[in-house]
């Protein structure tokens, strides 16, 4: 064996996440407040979860900085991996427990998470991922693994271990709205989806078929995508709001300045661009040798679409579907400003109101439900393609 | 069986076929060769009816092309598209199962028959069934391609350029098999090749075309004797008379051979006469009749003092088999300094011998200045 030394293997991922835990132990890990607008006082770990937890972290935080220095084999990924996720459940639990503690008995009291805390999340995350992203699995236990921090969130959430948490209780306070809201977002995020998919996989088709159409098709859809979101619901306003006034049948139908209508236009719009762009692909990477092959065989017109156009052009264009839908859930928090709902009205009272765990509250589902939908729909696409087509996962 | 009446294709302004008539015997092979942009896939693509005439028309069987429907007539015709093209989603099984499953076959049918293929194919089921594509070399997509063609087992047969992605020496292994195939298989086959040398050695008839024209069509051996024009002259190469030593099998020019044993060689001055005939080379033989060395009775007949019963030799080095052409032959009468070489079959045992004079004679019987 040749002695390569101490730091040959040096893997700087996983020093990174280390370095980035140190600070759960240096740093506030939640503020406490009285009422929703007091002014917090910072919480230590020490104080916050005692000698037990802190003795843990830190535990985790040398075996993290120990196991950079170890070559980057299965075993090693997976003790990486363990190490981060046992990192954020501890963080979130004694978050929950002692947040809960300090606020018993006050009626108005609730904690903040501050910057040990987040930090320390994204110390975990950088762990994880760093690991993950070289392992050698499927695309399902990938999927599953990323999902595994939600899952202990929502649990945590479904047995009221955070309800002390400041954006919880802003939660609880307008349970019946969240849902509501929650309905408004997926439906505006969905019809925006469902109808750019209707139209731009056929956009799609024709500028791939029609060497004329391909040049507007594509400026128009890049150029939408150059507006900035906020401008383009505020360009749908007065069009719409015109339409509205000189045909009464527009408006009996809901169609109004503001309001639904608008921001489905603008979020079907914006969602284009993947859909036509993965459609367009989808038909390019058919190379003419292998449609040239199955006309050779005698394959009909119906049969080259069922045997080879569809099976290698679907997998492709939901790949475009989905980074659509992902932008809309993302797109669909900006239209609760033109008045369309959906859980951007959370973000933007917050926002109004000075009261930052109202922008977290409505901030941190849609970032759940992103990422939910994204992975989902990675796996039906890996279903989806064929096998002889797969590359590396993504 | 196939047969081309002064058929004219144009693209736009530009004459790819120029008023092409020619007809392919039944289990023939014809090739079509002649420099790039010449006309040859489009030649071919006229009998599939992959494009249609401008004038003139493609028979079948005596039949018009454009009187069949054109998937009908396709799943009849196997094709070898010029660059493979493979189904990228399929599996090699896939691949090759899917003419028989156009056509509807039983799932079990097409299963035994993908099998039989990739055996004929030389691709071990067991291990190629489940490959895909993207996992192949270029000689095994090549093949794959091949087994695609056969699987319907179509009386007719498109190859364009089929072993074009393959190094030299794979090349040369997948002609010898097609050739194999071929004798059994006895199909119809029009196969579009740049390479002289591959179509001197799979071609019954060679078809040379130039912008859109055809310039000579004959057999391998009478294009290489008398080019038809200066371009053709050109196009086979000076070395055309060594070229066409290739087209003759070893089986069909060797003479009868004197063999004599070990110990007769011993023995013996002069030489054996058996047939009265002339034997310059007495092939000496062991116990079993393999060949073991060579006597040249002259030699000891001049210095019968320094008589030697025989010289070794190595049948491998030396040997050449029925199937080899007389251009191997030749080689290797020039490498090992003979004036014959011997004919050997898998045991070792003299068939026959080729002899330097005798490929003279052919070479100056036929062969134009
Ligand atoms: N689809 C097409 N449109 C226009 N011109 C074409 C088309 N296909 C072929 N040609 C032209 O027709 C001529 C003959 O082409 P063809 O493909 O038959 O040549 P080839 O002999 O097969 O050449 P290669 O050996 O390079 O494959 C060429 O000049 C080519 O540029
Ligand atoms: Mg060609």
């Amino acid at each position: 064996m040749i002695d390569r030394g101490l730091g040959a293997d040096l893997e700087k991922t996983t020093l990174l996440g280390a370095v980035l835990a140190t600070v759960t132990l240096l740093r506030p890990l939640f503020a406490f407040k009285e009422n929703r607008v007091a002014l917090g006082e910072p919480v230590m770990l020490p104080e916050a979860g005692g000698v037990w937890v802190t003795g843990v972290i830190a535990g985790l935080v040398l075996a993290a900085g120990l196991l950079s220095f170890a070559p980057q084999v299965n075993r090693v990924r997976w003790a990486k991996i363990s190490i981060g996720m046992l990192l954020f459940a501890t963080l979130v639990i004694t978050l929950g427990l002692s947040g809960s503690q300090a606020v018993a008995g006050m009626e108005f009291a609730r904690i903040t998470p501050s910057t040990g805390f987040w930090v320390g999340v994204l110390a975990s995350f950088v762990l994880v991922q760093g690991s993950l992203h070289s392992a050698p699995v499927s695309h399902l236990v990938r999927s599953v693994v990323v999902l595994i921090p939600f899952l202990i969130v929502l649990i945590l959430l479904a047995a009221g271990v955070l309800d002390s948490l400041a954006p919880v209780q802003e939660y609880y306070t307008r349970e019946s709205r969240f849902v509501s809201e929650l309905g408004a977002h997926l439906w505006l995020s969905g019809v925006a989806v469902l109808a750019a998919s209707m139209t731009g996989v056929p956009l799609g088709i024709l500028a791939y078929r029609r060497r004329m159409a391909e040049r507007p098709v594509f400026a128009a859809v890049n150029g939408i995508q150059t507006i900035p979101s906020l401008a383009l619901f505020g360009l749908m306003i007065a069009p719409l709001a015109y339409l509205s006034r000189e045909f009464p049948v527009l408006r009996s139908l809901g169609i109004r300045g503001i309001g639904n209508a608008p921001a489905l236009i603008a979020l079907t719009l914006y969602a284009l661009l993947p859909v036509v762009r993965n459609a367009y692909t989808s038909l390019a990477v058919i190379r003419g040798s292998v449609i040239d092959a199955g006309k050779g065989m005698g394959m009909s017109r119906a049969q080259m679409l069922r045997f080879v156009e569809v099976p290698i052009a679907v997998p492709i264009i939901l790949s475009g579907v989905r980074v659509s839908t992902v932008q809309a859930i993302g797109n669909t928090a900006v239209a609760a400003l033109i008045g369309a709902g959906g859980l951007g009205t959370f973000v933007f009272q917050g926002l109004g109101q000075g009261a930052p765990d109202l922008v977290v509250m409505g901030v941190i589902p849609i970032v759940l439900l992103s990422v939910f939908v994204d992975r989902s729909l990675a796996v039906v696409i890996r279903v989806l393609t064929p096998r002889g087509l797969k590359g590396a996962p993504s | 069986m196939i047969e081309f009446r002064n058929v004219v294709k144009h693209y736009g302004g530009q004459t790819a076929v120029d008023s092409v008539s020619f007809s392919i015997a039944r289990a023939e092979v014809c090739v079509l060769i002649g420099p790039s942009g010449c006309g040859k896939t489009t030649t071919l693509k006229l009998i599939n009816r992959m494009l249609e005439p401008s004038s003139g028309e493609v028979l079948l069987d005596g039949y018009p092309v454009a009187s069949f429907e054109p998937e009908e007539l396709r799943r009849g015709i196997g094709y070898v598209i010029q660059s493979v093209g493979l189904f990228p989603h399929m599996s090699v099984a896939e691949n090759v199962g899917i003419v028989p499953r156009l056509v509807k076959w039983e799932r079990s049918r097409r299963e035994r028959r993908t099998d039989e293929l990739l055996d004929l194919i030389g691709l071990d089921p067991a291990q190629y069934r489940r490959k895909y594509p993207s996992e192949l070399s270029g000689g095994e997509a090549q093949r794959v391609g091949v087994a695609r063609a056969l699987a319907a087992d179509p009386p007719v047969l498109l190859m364009d350029e089929p072993f074009g992605a393959v190094d030299p020496l794979n090349r040369e292994t997948l002609q010898l098999e097609f050739a194999a195939l071929q004798r059994k298989l006895r199909k119809t086959v029009v196969f579009v090749t740049h390479d002289l040398d591959e179509a001197i050695r799979l071609a019954d008839h060679v078809v040379i075309m130039r912008e859109g024209r055809i310039l000579q069509h004959d057999q391998p051996a009478q294009v290489l004797a008398s080019p038809a024009n200066e371009f053709v002259r050109q196009f086979v190469g000076v070395d055309r008379a060594l070229k066409r030593l290739a087209c003759f099998e070893v089986g069909d020019h060797m003479k009868r051979a004197e063999t004599i044993t070990r110990e007769e060689s011993r023995n013996r001055l002069n030489e054996p006469n058996g047939d009265g005939g002339y034997h310059p080379i007495l092939w000496v033989t062991n116990r079993d009749q393999a060949l073991v060395g060579m006597l040249e009775p002259e030699l000891n007949r001049r210095s019968p003092l320094a008589y030697r019963p025989y010289v070794e030799l190595h049948p491998a080095e030396v040997g050449v088999r029925p199937a080899a052409s007389l251009r191997e032959a030749l080689s290797r009468i020039l490498g090992q300094g003979l004036r014959a070489v011997p004919v050997i079959n898998d045991e070792g045992r003299v068939l026959g011998e080729v002899r330097l004079s005798d490929i003279e004679e052919l070479n100056q019987t036929g062969i134009t200045r």
